[in-house]
């Protein structure tokens, strides 16, 4: 089936810190119930992976086509009957979901990737002091990879935490170079992911 | 909107973080800390649930529980504290319902020989950590102080 491609303008990157041995379980089931639910709702399942040197972590990537479609898209799954169904089991096998980052794309998101070679991505996030600014999102833009910085908008569905402050994220199928002029805006120590695909990972 | 199931979230067994202030209604900053445990089961076909807990308080440990029960035709949970140190005293029910995911009860009360309305918040429903807060309001809920707030972690 051809799916019809809106290209997000909102992207979460979640990553939830598991129970010890559990990780199986929630890709299993988030494979199993979560993809085509959400998707059927606008909620685009970007990326799903688990970062191989860290047992217990589960990332993935949210899109919405807007702020106004996410929220909608969020009410009508955590308000649904498929949340209520297998909340119980999910929210069992995690220990934190809170480390939420709320972003929009620099560079467009693409309909596609290229799979990456050896099957890993890369992902790169910095802490701002501030947000960037027009010259620093430009020369964002000529860099290979996807970078994203934070969405300014209120996450306006408390429900589901998003963290605070100002971020840039950077993907690409080799890990990112962190640019000269990214430094000026730095607030704290970056924090390098080895990310692996799971089997339905649109993201490969 | 609230159903029947508002609380299954809750069912099983938690670890749970305490913050309570020392003093209530007297602008107090004196926060103690500490941990207990609540193990929490449906009750009614689902239409009600019970927890039971285990409250390691600075002053001493004790244990309290706390029964929920749905009325369909209000579409209201009726909510309902026994503090084990006072066994005979389970006094008027706490009455709500949930709202976008946020579950908000109220209660009138006497605390200190003063009229007071309660208010419990249940949020954070939706993660692996819910949270409870109760606040206290002396001016008819124009105003409130939160007095206590429990952090939950799922034990396996």
């Amino acid at each position: 089936m051809r799916r019809m491609h809106t290209p997000p303008t909102v992207i979460e990157l979640r990553r939830y810190l598991l129970h010890p041995g559990r990780r199986d379980d929630l890709v299993t089931l988030f494979e199993r119930e979560f993809i085509e639910t959400q998707e059927a709702l606008g909620l685009q399942v970007l990326g799903i992976f688990r970062e191989p040197a860290a047992p217990d972590q589960f990332a993935w990537l949210r899109g919405f086509a807007g702020m106004a479609e996410r929220l909608r898209g969020l009410q009508a799954f955590y308000g649904g009957p498929v949340w209520q169904q297998h909340r119980n089991e999910a929210n069992a096998t995690m220990i934190d979901s809170d480390n939420v980052l709320l972003l929009r794309p620099v560079t467009p998101w693409p309909e596609a990737h290229a799979a990456s070679p050896d099957g890993h991505w890369h992902a790169l996030i910095v802490p701002l002091a501030r947000p960037l600014d027009d010259a620093a999102r430009d020369t964002l833009r000529r860099r290979p990879g996807l970078w994203l910085d934070s969405e300014p908008s209120e996450n306006d569905f408390p429900r589901l935490p998003v963290r605070s402050g100002s971020w840039v994220l950077a993907l690409d199928t080799t890990p990112p170079e962190l640019t000269p002029d990214l430094q000026a805006f730095r607030a704290g120590p970056i924090e390098r992911l080895d990310l692996t695909p799971t089997r339905r990972s649109r993201m490969r | 909107m609230s159903t029947a199931h508002d609380f299954d979230f809750f069912h099983g067994r938690w670890t749970v973080s305490h913050r309570r202030l020392a003093q209530r209604l007297a602008n107090s900053t004196d926060w103690a800390t500490f941990s207990g445990t609540c193990e929490t089961w449906p009750l009614l076909a689902g239409a009600g649930n019970v927890d039971d807990n285990v409250l390691e308080a600075p002053a001493g440990t004790y244990r309290a529980a706390t029964f929920r029960s749905w009325n369909p035709t209000r579409r209201t949970w009726q909510i309902w504290w026994l503090d084990g140190r006072y066994p005979d005293a389970v006094g008027d029910p706490m009455v709500g319902r949930f709202e976008g995911g946020v579950g908000t009860f109220f209660c009138d009360e006497v605390f200190e020989g003063r009229p007071i309305k309660v208010r419990f918040i249940w949020s954070r429903t939706d993660t692996p950590s819910p949270r409870w807060e109760q606040a206290f309001s002396a001016d008819g809920g124009v105003t409130w102080e939160t007095n206590w707030e429990m952090d939950f972690t799922r034990r396996a």
